[in-house]
């Protein structure tokens, strides 16, 4: 039988263990830490600052708190674990990381309005093993929902978006996006934006920095969005800019139209250092699209299919033609007084057997400037 | 596609010039406003153009080459 002090040890043992402490406990405080132990559960309780960071404790001006009642025992209701409306920033930053490593699939998302920057900066969130359910109505922003995170696939995603911009920026462990993430995607938002509404439907930077993406995301994907736009909007805007590993660009899907602006295809493939392969959808009858563009500028100089010595360029003299080949025509755009747009080269590169871009020859350059294209070469 | 026939150019700059516009061009960075809050001047810096018969060399100046 136990002695009296080993039993009043064991009960303040027990108490320490409940309360999170290491002080010593004289008897006479133990009725009141005792009383002060919550039971049925724990009751966390995150805060979110105004500009939508989460941080803990409670209690800070400016701070909202995000209640999640978490059971000692069991797991929490099906209604505690319900991700609904607001969603923006909800695990960005890998605070929220326990969450998803606890709960996992568990959790379940309802007509999210917004879920911008939902996991954005989370290097350490590397699966998302639950879907996103936006709002089927009006739609929901996911602009730079993965910004940054650790993803290797994404999450299926339900109901209707209005706005990717940034949407898989950063992602640097995203090697190839799998196609079936979207298919109950509601797309129509971008196919009927207002024309004095500029703001909403921002495709670019979309795979901006994806360093690892080797294969061109599913064309069905970026095949929205065919609408007037401003030039830095569309999903050529820095698209996929710093792609170090993207090989091909096969049949790119084209928006008709860019408002204002020279930049519109600023920073499309820059630095897509192996990319071997450019094409541009055709028409169903198999010639380049009619667009009206104008004043664009088309760098595939700028490490283009090399890095460092582009003398041993992927992109090179036959990739070089293909892309011409495939150049929408713009030919009706400049006819109606819009600039000529330009396509630029880098004259060696390319230096291998497939021939250096210089070497191009007149027929294929004059190709290009019959579809409103002056080629230049750095 | 549309058969044309003319004639292309080949103009190349002088030692330590490259081609620009000879109309400066803008990017543009706007707010939700569509109000500018960015405006930036774009440069060509190419050594070589391909003159067809929808653009003309007088769109281009040569300016001194910017090494980097």
């Amino acid at each position: 039988m136990a002695t009296l002090t080993e039993t009043f040890t064991n009960i303040a043992d027990a108490i320490r263990s409940k309360t999170e402490t290491t002080d010593k406990i004289t008897p006479e405080n133990m009725p009141a830490m005792i009383e002060g132990i919550t039971t049925g559960g724990n009751v966390m309780e995150l805060s979110i600052t105004s500009n939508g960071t989460y941080r803990a404790p409670e209690g800070i001006d400016g701070y909202t708190p995000v209640i999640v009642n978490v059971p000692q025992d069991g797991s929490p209701s099906a209604e505690a674990l319900k991700i609904k409306g607001v969603g923006n920033y909800r695990f960005a930053f890998d605070n929220w990381n326990w969450f998803i490593e606890q709960y996992g699939n568990q959790i379940t998302t309802e007509n999210i309005i917004v879920a911008e920057s939902m996991f954005a900066q989370s290097p350490s969130i590397l699966e998302i093993p639950f879907d996103l359910n936006f709002d089927k109505e009006n739609g929901a922003v996911i602009q730079s929902i993965f910004v940054n995170s650790g993803i290797s696939k994404c999450p299926k995603m339900t109901g209707k978006i209005t706005n990717t911009n940034m949407m898989f920026g950063g992602c640097e462990n995203l090697e190839e996006l799998n196609d079936d993430f979207y298919n109950e995607i509601d797309w129509s938002f971008f196919d009927n934006i207002p024309a004095d509404n500029h703001w909403d439907g921002n495709r670019s930077q979309m795979f901006w920095c994806c360093r690892n993406l080797k294969k061109m995301p599913p064309i069905e994907f970026l095949n929205h969005g065919s609408r007037e736009t401003w030039g830095s909007n569309t999903i050529y805007w820095c698209g996929f800019q710093y792609c170090n590993n993207l090989e091909e660009i096969v049949d790119m899907p084209i928006p008709h139209y860019f408002i204002e602006g020279t930049d519109g295809l600023d920073g499309f493939v820059e630095e897509c250092y192996k990319l071997r392969k450019l094409t541009f959808a055709l028409g169903e009858d198999g010639n380049p699209q009619m667009v009206k563009w104008g004043g664009l500028v088309l760098y595939l100089n700028r490490n283009t299919g090399w890095e460092g010595d582009n003398s041993n360029s992927v992109y090179d003299l036959q990739s070089a033609i293909e892309t011409i080949h495939s150049l929408p025509d713009a030919t009706n755009a400049i006819n109606d007084g819009m600039d000529m747009n330009t396509i630029v080269f880098s004259s060696t590169a390319g230096a291998n057997n497939r021939g250096a871009i210089g070497d191009m020859s007149e027929e294929d350059i004059a190709l290009a400037a019959a579809k409103g294209w002056t080629v230049a070469f750095e | 596609m549309k058969a044309q026939d003319f004639k292309l150019v080949r103009y190349d700059a002088d030692e330590g010039m490259v081609f620009d516009w000879a109309e400066p061009r803008y990017s543009y960075k706007y707010n939700e406003n569509r109000e500018v809050i960015k405006k930036t001047q774009q440069h060509l810096y190419t050594k070589t153009l391909f003159i067809g018969g929808n653009d003309n060399i007088e769109n281009y100046i040569e300016v001194p080459e910017v090494k980097e």
